[in-house]
């Protein structure tokens, strides 16, 4: 019994961070709701999902396409000097920032046209969620990348550049396939983006639904959510032997160097350095405000590393638990863990409020541990897919060796460390999208404790964009630093046995 | 085991302070109601813990957060900044009834029958106009007036579900009846109405010149006006003036119940009221006798008021919400 406690540990966290909460008010819900009204209201909102998902697909479209176009320059040819100082900080930073941020620099320097993209709302919301996701797509393929055979890549470092390009590209058909229908179904339940367009979605109509004490209609609709993701999920999550395909070394050696890089570095990155510009424009500050300015700024970059701890810990339990059942293959529970991604945050944080708090002793009221707890389930997918690549990226014979040892702790001490160089940057990642969460904290963070994030919303919801900017701007030190962090780790861990 | 146990002990025992407290959830402008709570603080000797709102179409809202905590009550003391979300919560048992001598100066019709709740200091619903548009120089009266040709695409709204907006949406249904109000909504649609993010996102659309009118509220338009942005300013009289005041309540069952009455009582205080109508708010404060600056709104310089039944206006929320989302946002 206690064994398969034990054994069974990464279940548990999920289990009373998601699914008995959830399910718990869920049925409160429908005990306290008209359920003819809750199958009307959903039925109405049909066309919705078909909007949503329309929505979703176009921008998850064009930013693989562009993250398509990033991981296969990046991995095709040589990089200027010093590019890892700037070039995947300049990549990274419209995912890691708060969306918010980029939204009200957008506003604040060009007015909400832009937004709009001149033409129509929902052309705004795909341009924006395009920004925001390209990064994701980008990373998930340079990782697809490296999981090419080291014979394979040898070859392809021997063949003219321009060859080598075409040859590459359609290598990454098939991952690019798996990363759009990924992306789709992270955007499908997106609700912040849409909001600054003026665009509905299934996710706003949750929370508005919510609003309005009328859960009972939440719940549907995050049940069609749920339905039309599950069988997409199913697809996407790998069969049979999960072997490792020998990872990479990101050495240079063979790759051809062209100036024609810059060509695509360029305008790729200019609109990464308009937002940075607006943003200190914004953020400086009078001469007569320069002190508290300059302590404002500090006490957010202060906020931000004050979280480290916890948010260390809480990417810690998501992301061990999800390698642990990708190593042994445990598919169904891989897939319990991914579902939360695709409920508005919101859901999981008031089922948590209203479920869970009342039982937790008074002591632990004061800390952020049902935060904790939601923010562990929140990004399941992102520890799963992490999850997925760092297994994938042990040397097959490696893992065939290691798989001859009993489950347990030798087994990890042999495999643990060879995972590390995908899920470091893929729990760095977690960590900076769990410092700009906004939905749980708000539900459940104790009074007094810091988010940079929240902070950031209620500033630019009333408009103080001096102060916003300058807390966006801290936002974007903390996450460039991590970021060239684990570029350092990738550079210095990425050598794998096979060299 | 016991190490660990210990450990437990010494990190939950770090968070027990026996300094007085009170917790908030205050859902006004952080600014200004930082200042405010920040004076009480240094005055009363109560340390204040405040958890504010944000913009509720990203995440639900604080009012979801002691919906949720009903069984255990975190806060102490609520502060809305609009009242019908508020009448929701007293009659779902959330608020419990303020004491009696609490902000006499404030007249009847701002505050609960039950005195659940009382309201002070209000922000009115406004026109946003671009000066230099036909809506500048010769601006509506009514919001009935937006569904004229002469407005086709250029008004726009924050969602109209969420916040002031969707208060005034439930006023206008409880005040037209629903006939009336669909007709309206469907009017809207036909003339190309644009959906904003927010209040602030209406006015900056107006701004920006892409619109010409924008529905928000006066506190939206007067803080860009004092940073030297020429905007325009008309309020419906032809509907009635809708003005929604700041709501305070006492939670039911809080954790500090006598910090929280001293709180609400100096939220209600003539001090406080004329504090948010100095700020660049504007609010209007409600108490007899509190004195409003030079730039400010005085309640009877508003002209027409409208007398609103908040229990039965509150009523009409759920579905005047559920109107609008038809009318104009399901495509």
């Amino acid at each position: 019994m206690i064994s398969t406690l034990i054994r069974t540990w990464p279940l548990w966290v999920l289990l009373a961070g998601f699914y008995i909460p959830v399910f718990l008010t869920m049925y409160q819900d429908t005990l306290s709701g008209s359920f003819s009204e809750a199958a009307d209201s959903a039925w109405s909102a049909l066309p919705l999902f078909f909007s949503t998902a329309l929505l979703a697909l176009v921008a998850a479209f064009f930013a693989t396409l562009i993250g398509g176009i990033d991981a296969l320059v990046f991995s095709a040819f040589r990089q200027p000097r010093g590019a890892f100082l700037w070039l995947l900080p300049g990549l990274l930073i419209t995912f890691t920032t708060p969306p918010a941020a980029i939204a009200s620099a957008i506003q604040a320097t060009i007015g909400s046209s832009l937004l709009l993209a001149g033409t129509s709302d929902e052309l705004g919301a795909v341009l924006l969620l395009t920004l925001r996701w390209a990064p994701v797509a980008f990373l998930l393929l340079s990782g697809l990348s490296l999981t090419i055979p080291l014979a394979q890549e040898q070859a392809l470092r021997t063949l003219p550049p321009k060859a080598a390009l075409k040859l590459r590209w359609q290598m990454q058909k098939p991952w690019r396939r798996s990363c759009l229908l990924l992306l789709f179904l992270l955007m499908l339940p997106a609700t912040e983006i849409p909001s600054y367009t003026g665009v509905e979605s299934v996710g706003r109509r949750i929370m508005a639904r919510l609003t309005i004490g009328d859960g009972l209609s939440g719940w549907w609709l995050a049940a069609g959510l749920i339905l039309l993701v599950f069988p997409w999920v199913i697809r996407l999550l790998p069969k049979g032997l999960w072997l490792g395909r020998s990872f990479q070394a990101p050495a240079t050696v063979g790759l051809p160097a062209t100036k024609w890089v810059s060509l695509w570095w360029i305008p790729r990155l200019l609109p990464v350095a308009v937002f940075l510009g607006v943003l200190i424009f914004t953020a400086w500050p009078q001469a007569s405000q320069f002190e508290r300015a300059v302590a404002e700024f500090l006490e957010a970059i202060w906020a931000g590393f004050r979280e480290l701890p916890r948010v260390l810990l809480i990417v810690a339990i998501g992301f061990l638990s999800c390698w642990a059942l990708a190593l042994n293959r445990r598919r169904k529970s891989l897939l319990m863990w991914c579902l939360p991604t695709f409920l508005p945050g919101s859901l999981v944080g008031l089922s948590l409020a209203t479920t869970v708090r009342p039982w937790i002793p008074i002591a632990l009221d004061h800390t952020p541990l049902l935060l904790s707890l939601a923010q562990v389930t929140q990004f399941g997918s992102l520890a799963v897919i992490t999850a997925l690549l760092s297994v994938w990226m042990i040397p097959e014979t490696e893992m065939k060796a290691a798989l001859q040892l009993p489950p347990g702790f030798t087994r990890w001490k042999i495999l643990l460390p060879r995972s590390l160089p995908v899920l470091l940057p893929g729990a760095i990642l977690g960590m900076l999208l769990i410092m700009g969460e906004v939905q749980s904290t708000l539900l459940l963070a104790p009074p007094g404790h810091p988010s940079p994030a929240l902070e950031l919303h209620q500033l630019l919801h009333f408009r103080n964009d001096e102060q916003a900017a300058r807390l966006a701007l801290a936002m974007v030190v903390i996450s460039t630093l991590w970021t060239l962090f684990f570029t350092t780790l990738i550079r210095r861990r990425g050598v794998t046995g096979e060299e | 085991m016991k190490n660990w146990l210990w450990i437990i002990l010494f990190v939950t025992g770090c968070q027990g302070q026996n300094d007085p407290v009170v917790t908030i959830y205050c859902a006004h402008d952080r600014a200004h109601a930082e200042q405010i709570l920040d004076l009480f603080e240094k005055e009363s000797g109560i340390r204040v813990e405040a958890i504010y709102d944000t913009e509720a179409s990203k995440t639900v809202g604080l009012a979801e957060r002691l919906r949720a905590e009903k069984d255990r009550p975190r806060c102490d003391v609520h502060w809305s900044n609009e009242p019908l979300r508020s009448v929701r919560l007293a009659n779902e048992g959330i608020y419990r009834t303020l004491p009696e001598d609490f902000a006499p100066g404030i007249d009847a019709k701002w505050r609960d029958p039950q005195n659940r709740w009382c309201g002070f200091a209000g922000r009115v619903r406004a026109l946003a106009l671009d000066p230099q548009s036909p809506a500048g120089k010769n601006p509506p009266t009514s919001v009935r007036d937006l569904v004229n040709e002469q407005w086709r695409d250029k008004v726009t709204l924050a969602d109209p579900r969420l916040g002031t907006t969707g208060t005034h949406m439930a006023i206008l249904k409880w005040s037209w009846g629903e006939a009336d109000f669909t007709a309206w909504l469907q009017g809207l649609k036909e003339n190309g109405i644009r959906i904003a993010a927010s209040n602030s996102a209406t006015r900056d659309r107006v701004i920006t010149g892409e619109v010409w009118i924008g529905l928000t509220d006066t506190d939206d338009i007067e803080v860009v006006r004092r940073r030297g942005i020429d905007l325009g300013e008309g309020f419906t009289e032809g509907d009635g003036v809708i003005l929604l005041p700041n709501v305070v309540g006492l939670i039911e069952g809080s954790p500090h119940p006598e910090e929280a009455e001293a709180l609400a009582r100096w939220l209600l205080s003539p001090r406080v009221e004329e504090m948010l109508a100095a700020s660049s708010s504007r609010q209007v404060p409600l108490g007899k006798g509190t004195k409003v600056g030079p730039g400010g709104l005085d309640l009877n310089s508003l002209g027409n008021v409208m007398t609103i039944d908040w229990s039965a206006a509150a009523e009409t929320l759920p579905g005047a919400i559920k109107d609008v989302e038809r009318a104009l946002l399901d495509r």
